[in-house]
């Protein structure tokens, strides 16, 4: 009798820390319609040769500026019509989803590896060595940043690597902050002084021990920076100093329309639109990710 | 016996159920206690098994997605449940007022003492500054800090935590209340302030001849300051009577687990092991027909599962929730 | 040689402290000069093998320093602490952790909550390259089984355990190494007196069956009587006085110590609270009060105990530092 009744001494049937992500993830709307367009954009940009109408380079004087399918004179040849030199605007705006996402992509990556590292080792070490990384942060943030950006891309041209990199740096100090002050609070609990106490190298305790705890904050602030630098490379490009033409970027395509603003509104909303959707699916995900992560309770 | 007049506090059949995503959690079940005055009763068990939510119940103070059920709360003759809110805080701190654990957390700290403790004398008195002053210096100095008048000045993270201990103390007593309940003043305190404490808490019962409620996890602070104990496991009041009922003939099989549990020097015998309740609280969530204490206790059988909530008398004013008879409880449990 | 050990059996200590002194420094306000606080104050003892050291005291009083010390985990300002013999500064970090472990009081914060419980239990086995990865899950299979956790808990997170269970993994991490000494810095306080009756149980049977030393701090004076062979008494970072559990119970000598045991509350309805004086608050620790720094406090202080410090004497029934015993009055 004794055995039935004991059912409940040990509760290992309550959910662990992944089940309980899953549960929170499964019933987020705005976590599931944030990466549920994320993950489409992604997938039409990765298949953007495959799914496209035509090619994005190849030019056709006769059929320009033609209107997208719904308005007057538009047809199914050219969905959502074509620009001033007869290119498809679709193949066009699926093209420049590849560039908004790597660069996006690219400089979260840059940023999150360089301002993460510093953070974390600041709020680990603490004493002189965060006095130099706080000194490092400060600066950082007396900078005018998209001055230098923009000086920088004049300076080395807009290569997509060099506006990867140039974000990358521009944007790391919110990781470096956010993750310090992380790394502070979990320095301070009984789990590191243990892995100490057992002789754990700052390594070993760094990688193993903290970095776990401070991941999901990580990937928060990645998926916020990744949607600001998409739209600073779209700002870039429209100044003319990012991506340069013929490569489709959103930012190039919405500069190219300009000149057609009062005549074919289209050629600047549609990848305007895109732009918004884009960055505010990447923010619905990061909010939603923030949610699903905060930890469990103390509570049973 | 106590007078009709002198019971401060009547609960009867009071629940509290929070709502949780897994259903409905049953935080309190059918408690019914008295508070006399004069009197300590003290509320003893482990964490989770109800004693804060009861207090916090009578209080009102209830975190919002609770739910109370109560067929009586009468504090001095007036019914509690029929009063507006606004009504309510006319009586919080002013007729029945609070202690809690943690003094930091309760006291502001961007206001002077001074102003905390005046304020209240303030609202529920109408009484002007300088009155409200006086109050408050009289009663620093009752409850054992010197110079009063610096110390009202002072802000709350300048003071120790034995000091911000008897501050909240005095902050209960500013109107003169009939009732206080004090929800573990001591836990976080070191020993030898603990003892200043409840001496203090002691001594001022009797000088304003209050009713006292103390909510405690400790066996030896219950046993020596309590006059009567409600024991509660898992929601329900499993077992209560007077100290000594209580002590020297634990009924309930929880209770006399819970007394072995704990050292005694002189008594245990060092190096052995101690009693111990194997397992551990259920799930308070759902229905739960029968004992609760059923899945770790030694006598547990079939007929525990639906019929273990029978209120038995063992005399007069010690009563116990088992379905055995206390001849077996004693006969097999209390070996010693 | 030390004043401790001249109390300790002719075997070689497993552990020694010879005068250690900790030394913070504290800034209290902005532009403030730093102050020295001595968190640990020329501490003396020998822990024995086998033997269960409990070091008691109030809040502030450098146990939970000393203990940290003792664990390796802060170099004493000076002093020095000896394993077997042997300097601390000489015995390398990983050395010392192969020899004394933690088990912490908080269980919450004690257990990385992103790793499960065959990761926390395997760490000491996986920092210091003990045995194949079917050895480690082995070892730790039997750990867990040691401790009282059932095997399928491997996989679980910490967040999935109650408070003692927590704690039974934070105990089989740090018995998975095989260390001679055990630190415990108020291992039961967090935890309900139900859970800290089968805790108890568990580490006096653990005692027993791996010949462990304990060291053992608590504030729970019950407790240590129960669990400990000795007991130092800790007071604003001095030790003052250290004897048998037996002896400090029944004939404690430093009136701190009788204060102590005054406060204990046995649960025993006919006698209602200790008597006092319970008098004074806790002096401040940056500003310890001159001479015997319980003076003030002291029911039994005298008048040149506010002017010189007493001197630590060690006799056959321990050590106690108080003017009491100092010769000058009150010869025992």
């Amino acid at each position: 009798m004794a055995g039935g009744l004991f059912a409940n001494e040990f509760r290992a049937d309550a959910p662990g820390p992944g089940e309980i992500m899953r549960r929170r993830g499964r019933s987020h709307v705005g976590f599931l319609a944030g990466t549920g367009f994320v993950l489409l954009v992604v997938l039409l940009a990765v298949f953007a040769p495959w799914v496209s109408p035509s090619d994005p380079f190849t030019q056709n004087l006769d059929a320009r500026l033609i209107d997208p399918f719904w308005a007057k004179g538009g047809d199914w040849a050219h969905p959502l019509g074509t620009d001033s030199l007869g290119r498809d605007y679709l193949t066009r705006i699926l093209f420049g989803a590849r560039i908004s996402l790597t660069i996006g992509f690219g400089a979260a990556i840059i940023s999150g590896l360089v301002g993460s590292t510093v953070g974390i080792i600041g709020g680990y070490f603490g004493g002189r060595v965060d006095a130099v990384v706080m000194y490092l942060i400060n600066v950082k943030l007396a900078l005018p940043g998209i001055l230098i950006a923009l000086s920088l891309v004049s300076v080395f041209g807009g290569s997509l690597i060099a506006l990867i990199a140039i974000l990358g740096f521009l944007f790391w100090d919110r990781f470096a902050v956010v993750t310090r002050s992380v790394t502070q609070q979990i320095r301070g609990q009984e789990f590191v002084t243990a892995a100490h106490a057992v002789g754990a190298s700052h390594t070993r305790i760094l990688l193993r021990e903290i970095l776990p705890n401070v991941t999901s904050h990580i990937i928060v602030i990645a998926s916020l920076e990744m949607a600001i630098a998409i739209l600073v490379e779209a700002v870039l490009s429209f100044l003319g100093l990012g991506i340069q033409p013929p490569t489709p970027s959103w930012g190039l395509l919405i500069s190219e329309g300009r000149n057609f603003m009062f005549f074919k509104p289209w050629l600047i909303a549609l990848p305007g639109l895109a732009l918004f959707f884009l960055v505010i699916a990447i923010n619905l995900m990061g909010d939603g990710i923030r949610d699903i992560t905060v930890p469990e309770g103390r509570g049973r | 016996m106590t007078s009709e007049r002198d019971t401060i506090l009547r609960v009867r059949d009071l629940s509290v159920d929070i709502p949780v995503p897994s259903g409905t959690l049953h935080a309190v079940r059918n408690v019914d206690l008295s508070a006399i005055r004069g009197r300590t009763l003290a509320i003893v068990g482990e964490s989770g098994c109800g004693k804060t939510m009861t207090a916090l119940a009578v209080m009102r103070l209830l975190p919002g997605r609770a739910r109370l059920r109560a067929r009586e709360i009468g504090l001095e003759g007036t019914d509690l449940r029929s009063l507006s809110d606004k009504a309510f805080s006319a009586i919080r701190g002013n007729r029945m007022a609070m202690i809690f654990q943690d003094p930091m957390t309760s006291l502001n700290p961007v206001y002077p003492i001074g102003d905390q403790l005046e304020e209240i004398h303030i609202r529920h008195r109408g009484s002007g500054r300088r009155e409200a002053r006086e109050r408050a210096e009289y009663l620093l100095a009752r409850v054992g800090i010197v110079n009063p008048g610096t110390r009202l000045r002072q802000f709350p993270h300048q003071l120790s935590g034995g000091l911000r201990q008897r501050i909240m103390i005095a902050m209960a007593l500013m109107c003169d209340p009939a009732l206080i309940v004090a929800d573990e003043p001591t836990t976080a305190l070191d020993v030898t302030v603990q003892a200043q404490v409840l001496h203090l808490l002691k001594d001022l019962q009797a000088e304003f001849d209050m009713a006292l409620i103390l909510i405690t996890h400790d066996l030896g602070i219950v046993a020596r300051i309590a006059d009567r104990i409600a024991v509660m496991y898992a929601g329900r009041i499993v077992e209560t009577g007077s100290s000594r009922q209580i002590f020297a003939a634990p009924t309930h099989p929880y209770t006399q687990g819970l007394i072995d549990c704990i050292p005694y020097p002189g008594k245990t015998e060092r190096r052995t092991a101690l009693g111990s309740i194997p397992g551990i609280v259920p799930s308070l969530v759902g229905d739960a027909p029968g004992c609760m204490f059923r899945n770790r206790c030694a006598m547990a059988e079939e007929r525990c599962r639906d019929g273990g909530n029978v209120e038995r008398s063992v005399e007069d004013g010690h009563s116990y929730r088992c379905v055995h008879p206390v001849e077996r409880l004693r006969g097999t449990m209390v070996p010693s | 040689m030390s004043e401790a050990s001249a109390i300790a059996s002719p075997t070689v200590p497993v552990l020694e402290c010879d005068r250690v002194t900790r030394l913070f420094r504290v800034k209290r306000g902005l532009f403030e000069t730093p102050v020295a606080l001595r968190a640990v104050d020329d501490v003396s003892f020998a822990v024995h093998g086998g033997e269960v050291l409990a070091i008691v005291g109030e809040s502030g009083c450098g146990k939970t320093t000393l203990a940290r010390m003792l664990l390796g985990l802060l170099p004493p300002s000076s002093g020095s602490i000896r394993f077997a013999g042997r300097p601390m500064e000489g015995v390398g970090r990983s050395e010392i952790a192969a020899r004394v472990q933690p088990v912490f009081q908080d269980p919450y914060s004690s257990l990385n909550p992103r790793k499960t419980l065959g990761q926390i239990v395997g760490l000491p086995l996986a920092v210091h390259r003990i045995g194949t990865e079917d050895e480690r899950r082995a070892r730790i299979a039997e750990i867990m089984e040691l401790v009282g956790l059932p095997p399928h808990l491997v996989h679980a997170y910490p967040n999935q355990l109650s408070g003692g269970q927590r704690q039974r993994v934070a105990i089989a991490r740090a018995l998975a190494i095989q260390p001679a000494i055990v630190v415990f810095d108020e291992p039961t306080s967090a935890l309900d007196v139900s859970v800290q009756a089968q805790i108890l149980n568990l580490l006096m049977e653990l005692r027993r069956t791996l010949e462990l030393t304990y060291i053992f701090i608590s504030h729970d004076l019950a407790v240590v009587e129960h669990i400990a062979d000795r007991v130092a008494v800790m007071y604003l970072g001095r030790l003052v006085e250290l004897g048998d559990t037996g002896r400090i119970f029944e004939d404690p000598r430093h009136p701190y110590t009788e204060t102590l045991l005054r406060s204990i509350l046995t649960p025993d309805p006919a006698l209602g609270l200790p008597p006092g004086p319970f008098d004074g608050e806790f002096p401040d620790p940056l500003a310890p009060p001159s001479g015997c720094r319980f003076h003030p406090r002291c029911p039994k202080a005298m008048e040149h105990c506010g002017a010189t410090a007493p001197e630590a004497r060690t006799d056959s029934s321990g050590l106690v530092e108080c003017h009491l015993y100092n010769g000058k009055s009150h010869d025992r």
